[in-house]
């Protein structure tokens, strides 16, 4: 429990009788004025029999029977210690509830002491506890009118040292001082002394009640019963602006419930069957049927939706928003629903994704989609396989359909197991759904297992499970050499051969695998060990290592390992490179785009793809231009600019895919090292630690295009640019196209823990959306487009105005 | 790097394909031991291992995450070599749900704490029980008790680690990992316990 953590009761909510003790009285009884004395009558002998009347007053008035302790005659020192129940509960209590204490004394006519009152909630509205002495009114009946006459509390201006002792003693049987053995006792001993040097000095001139209240587990706050909170406002007899606050506010319309059961009855299904839109609905329907799958439903809309749903049944697009409408808690009505998605038309993959994401929570829903991906072959799966695995936490538990699914799917491809296997790895490190990744990994352990060893010669599962589990121990291994090789003082060079000696030496062994090892970027690529010698470490701050592996095939592969990073956004990118290239290459166009393969197997490391490559910072350091190093390459005396027809060609498609996904995912941080350049000519970027529009540079361009890339294309008014122009286009609307499946996509991983989609899942996804401009057709979004590009490309040339020159300061 | 790091000790250890000449004597045994270290954060775990592969010491040793892979052989009086595949795990809490990545299949599970914090004593207890439960049948146990050098801050008794050992079918053992006393003993009393309990070839497992 936190300090700022404050417990309480309301009184209201107690239902226990009013309680207290009356402990003890204090002090000197007044001497009787008598005339027996002068009869020489034995002083000694007189007696004194006490007992002290306890009343409740609400409000000023009596409430309830006064009560009454025994006769108590052992004095000086009156102790009765007696426990007072009253008639009336602690809920029924006023704010202004007293008690009164009035001492009686039975031995002689006369026989009233003095009278004490206490409030029992004290200014904050908290119910007194804990001893309460009360200085009593001589000869007074205690006063229960509301203000009283006879306060038991000492006046402010008369406390002294010991009213100050007393509420500290309060605070520690309240257990609000903490308690020391030691300084306790020292405490109370000379506590003692100060009460009888303060007695001494003042003599008998005061008499004091001691009560007991009781305690409670918490503080007790006044609250009256049935309180009313919606107090009206007072409404002002000026001409203001009066503001009436609605309490039924957010509360269920009865009106509008009762008409959508009706509108949704088992009877209209009958009616419903036949209906057709007319021309007006069918427009409404057509235009909710373009919604991104970002976009929610209105009542309105669901209800067109739902009423239409059987002539819907062969629009196979509807079937995502139809089950958007359907109130899932009303079990005819989703009976109803899932009959009909069992005779809608075929959905597609896309779609399937779609019904996956957290919104559908209904496990036939989900079961549905699955048996559509089924559908779907290998090489498809793999486009989407990261996000299948992230659906795992939209399950209702840890074995469902999906996972099946996906467990059959690699029992049946060792490379989809491999990938498999590494994605539900890495998740083990988010302690919410650790524990349904790990259900997932064990059963895909015991599943492939149980494989026996195929005709082909294939290995038997229990090999091929071993072969992954080393993969496990080959990036371990690499994480030590990374952290031996971080540790080492000087230059990079230094590390180098640090790097190579434990390959030589202590960690030989990685150069010979025992057996052959799935490559994790490829596992369709066996791998036999490193070669030292090609081994390297790239000059940078977290010294990523280059490794070199010998194939069992004779050839080699080169790979990146990092340590320190989290490149699962990079990952996430690369996979949506990859995918759009496919989505692209399937409409005939390729733009000779790179997607090189990059696997996270931790929170902060991975391996990448090493592709021979230069930045274009190192290129135009060492060569004035772009062109001038591609001649190295690939002179032509006929070409254009000096270099092959098709090297150039490269370029510029490379250039022009790159533009589109980069505005798309909203890449961020571009600068002249993270653009890469291949010897044939294909330009593709690295480093994705910035999307969806995040960007630590300022003023960024919405497209990614630096003075350089266009001068190699001849400059803004060639024929090469304006070919650039139009590849852009080209794929900006094949792109367009296909949102739906890249949203979907995106919409999957908003429960990863990747940095930018985490920070703000709904935010993010909306940027995506935004970037495809859906709200305008075809033609509209290719003239945006164009628009987008001119802009962009003429804040790198000469130019006045203001904000498009500080987006040419973005490169610099 | 490290204070108080010493050699290893050579004598101890062979590097390299094991010697097939035996010159008409029997065949040596090879051996493959996973093995994986359990035990809460800071108690030292990271230490032992690169105490008994490299022979140094990191006082500034930082916190692991997931797990480390390190493999070392050792060769036997009786040529015997045994080569160690050393799982070394993130002992944090929030990596908690990674162990049994590690655990599973291994055959030497070694369960660390250390011997001024009883906290990391009762984190230990809790992995002999995960083990007991959900670890190998046949796994063989280690309960080491770490920062031997320490004396004047023990807080967890000799007699504690011996008698919880004893109870769970564990065998116990105090090491500084620091002054790299008890390292190598550790993972020889390892094998010797391991082939007096269980045949050869569940080792290989």
């Amino acid at each position: 429990m936190t300090g700022n953590e404050f417990r309480f009761f309301l009184s209201c909510d107690i239902s226990v009788p009013v309680t207290f003790r009356v402990e003890r009285l204090e002090g000197n009884l007044p001497l009787p004025k008598s005339p027996d004395l002068e009869n020489n009558a034995p002083t000694d002998n007189r007696t004194t029999e006490l007992f002290v009347e306890c009343a409740l007053y609400i409000d000023g008035a009596p409430f309830g029977l006064p009560m009454r302790t025994r006769l108590e005659s052992l004095g000086p020192s009156y102790c009765w210690n007696e426990l007072i129940t009253l008639t009336t509960k602690y809920r029924d209590l006023t704010a202004q509830s007293q008690l009164t204490f009035t001492v009686w004394d039975l031995s002689h006519g006369e026989g009233l002491i003095g009278g004490a009152t206490i409030l029992l909630f004290n200014n904050k509205k908290q119910l007194k506890t804990g001893k309460q002495k009360l200085r009593l009114w001589a000869g007074k009946e205690a006063d229960g009118t509301f203000p009283t006459s006879t306060p038991g509390k000492v006046p402010r201006h008369e406390r002294g040292e010991l009213e100050r002792l007393e509420k500290l003693v309060n605070k520690y049987e309240r257990g609000q001082i903490q308690r020391v053995d030691w300084l306790d006792r020292l405490t109370f001993k000379t506590m003692e002394r100060i009460k009888e040097r303060e007695s001494l000095k003042n003599g008998s001139s005061h008499m004091y009640l001691v009560v007991d209240f009781c305690s409670f587990e918490h503080r007790v706050v006044f609250q009256e019963s049935g309180a009313n909170f919606l107090f009206p406002s007072p409404i002002a007899s000026t001409n203001d602006i009066v503001v009436v606050w609605d309490p039924e506010v957010g509360k269920i319309n009865p009106s509008e419930h009762k008409q959508l059961k009706l509108a949704r009855s088992l009877t209209r299904g009958v009616i419903d069957r036949d209906l057709k839109p007319s021309s007006n609905e069918r427009k409404s329907i057509q235009r909710i049927l373009k919604y991104p799958p970002t976009r929610t439903l209105s009542g309105d809309e669901r209800q067109l939706l739902w009423k239409f749903r059987f002539s819907l049944m062969s629009e196979k697009r509807a079937l995502t928003k139809f089950l958007r409408c359907v109130e899932w808690s009303d079990v005819q009505e989703a009976k109803q629903a899932l009959e009909l998605m069992g005779k809608w038309e075929m959905i597609d993959v896309c779609d399937a994704l779609e019904l996956l994401s957290p919104v559908f929570e209904s496990e036939e829903v989900r079961a549905y989609a699955v048996s559509v991906l089924e559908r779907a072959d290998d090489e498809e799966l793999q486009c989407y396989l990261l996000q299948l695995v992230q659906a795992l936490r939209f399950e209702r538990s840890a074995k469902s359909r999906l996972s099946h699914f996906l467990i059959q799917c690699a029992l049946r491809n060792i490379e989809l197991a491999s990938f498999l296997r590494w994605y539900v790895a890495v998740e083990l490190y988010d302690p919410a759904y650790a524990k349904r990744f790990y259900c997932t990994y064990e059963i895909l352990e015991e599943n492939m297992m149980k494989i026996a060893a195929g005709v082909n010669g294939e290995e038997d599962g229990f090999k091929q499970w071993q072969s992954l589990v080393r993969q496990t121990e080959l990036t371990a291994q690499l994480c030590s050499i990374t952290r031996e090789v971080s540790n080492v003082r000087g230059n990079t060079q230094k590390k180098i051969e640090k790097l190579r000696q434990l390959l030589s030496g202590l960690l030989s062994e990685l150069t010979y695998f025992d057996e052959p090892i799935r490559s994790p970027l490829a596992p369709g690529v066996l791998i036999t060990g490193i070669v030292p010698s090609e081994s390297s470490i790239f000059k940078s701050a977290l010294h990523p290592l280059r490794l070199t592996f010998r194939a069992a095939n004779g050839g080699t592969c080169k790979i990146i390992f990092k340590k320190g990073d989290d490149i699962r956004q990079d990952q996430l990118v690369v996979q949506m490179v990859s995918l759009m290239d496919r989505l692209l290459k399937l409409e005939n166009l390729d733009l000779h785009l790179t997607p090189y393969k990059v696997l996270a197997t931790g929170q902060d490391e991975g391996m990448l793809e090493f592709i021979p490559s230069r930045s274009l910072a190192q290129i135009l350091s060492e060569n004035r231009s772009i062109i001038s190093y591609l001649q190295k390459f690939h002179p032509d005396d006929h070409g254009p600019f000096g270099i092959t027809a098709t090297c150039l060609e490269t370029f510029i498609k490379s250039c022009a895919g790159y533009s589109v996904i980069t505005y798309i995912l909203g890449i961020g941080d571009r600068h002249l090292d993270n653009l890469l350049l291949r010897n044939d000519g294909g330009l593709f970027h690295v480093d994705f630690g910035f999307i969806l529009g995040r960007d630590p540079k300022p003023f960024p361009p919405p497209m990614k295009l630096c003075k350089e890339m266009v001068e190699a294309m001849g400059g803004a008014e060639s024929q090469y640019y304006t070919r650039f122009k139009s590849y852009c286009c080209e794929a900006y609307h094949i792109l367009r196209k296909s949102s739906n499946l890249i949203l979907n996509l995106f919409y999957l991983m908003a429960g990863s823990n990747i940095p930018d989609i985490a920070s703000d899942p709904e935010k993010g996804i909306l940027k995506l959306q935004e970037k495809f401009r859906l709200d305008l057709d075809d033609e509209a979004s290719i003239h945006f487009f164009q628009d987008l590009i001119n802009e962009s490309v003429s804040a790198l040339f000469p130019q006045m105005v203001e904000t498009i020159h500080r987006w040419a300061q973005y490169w610099r | 790097m490290g204070c108080g790091s010493s050699l290893p000790d050579r004598g101890s250890r062979q590097l390299g394909r094991p010697n097939s000449e035996n010159g008409g004597g029997q065949d040596a045994k090879n051996l493959r031991v996973k093995l994986v270290l359990l035990g809460d954060s800071g108690v030292g775990k990271s230490c032992i291992v690169l105490r008994f592969v490299r022979g140094q010491f990191d006082p500034t040793s930082k916190v692991t995450v997931g797990a480390s892979f390190l493999s070392q052989t050792i060769a036997l009086q009786d040529s015997t070599t045994v080569k160690f595949e050393i799982w070394d795990t993130a002992g944090q809490e929030r990596y908690a749900a990674l162990a049994p990545l590690y655990y599973r299949g291994a055959a030497v599970a070694v369960i660390v704490y250390d011997i001024t914090s009883p906290e990391s004593f009762s984190k230990a207890q809790y992995w002999v029980k995960e083990l007991q439960k959900h670890g190998s049948p046949d796994i063989v146990m280690a309960l080491v008790g770490n920062k031997a050098d320490l004396l004047e801050k023990r807080e967890v008794a000799v007699q504690d680690g011996t008698d919880y050992a004893e109870k769970n079918g564990m065998f116990f053992i105090e090491t500084s990992a620091k002054t790299a006393d008890n390292i190598n003993e550790l993972f020889e009393d390892i094998v010797d316990y391991a082939t007096s309990k269980l045949p050869n070839d569940v080792l290989a497992a």
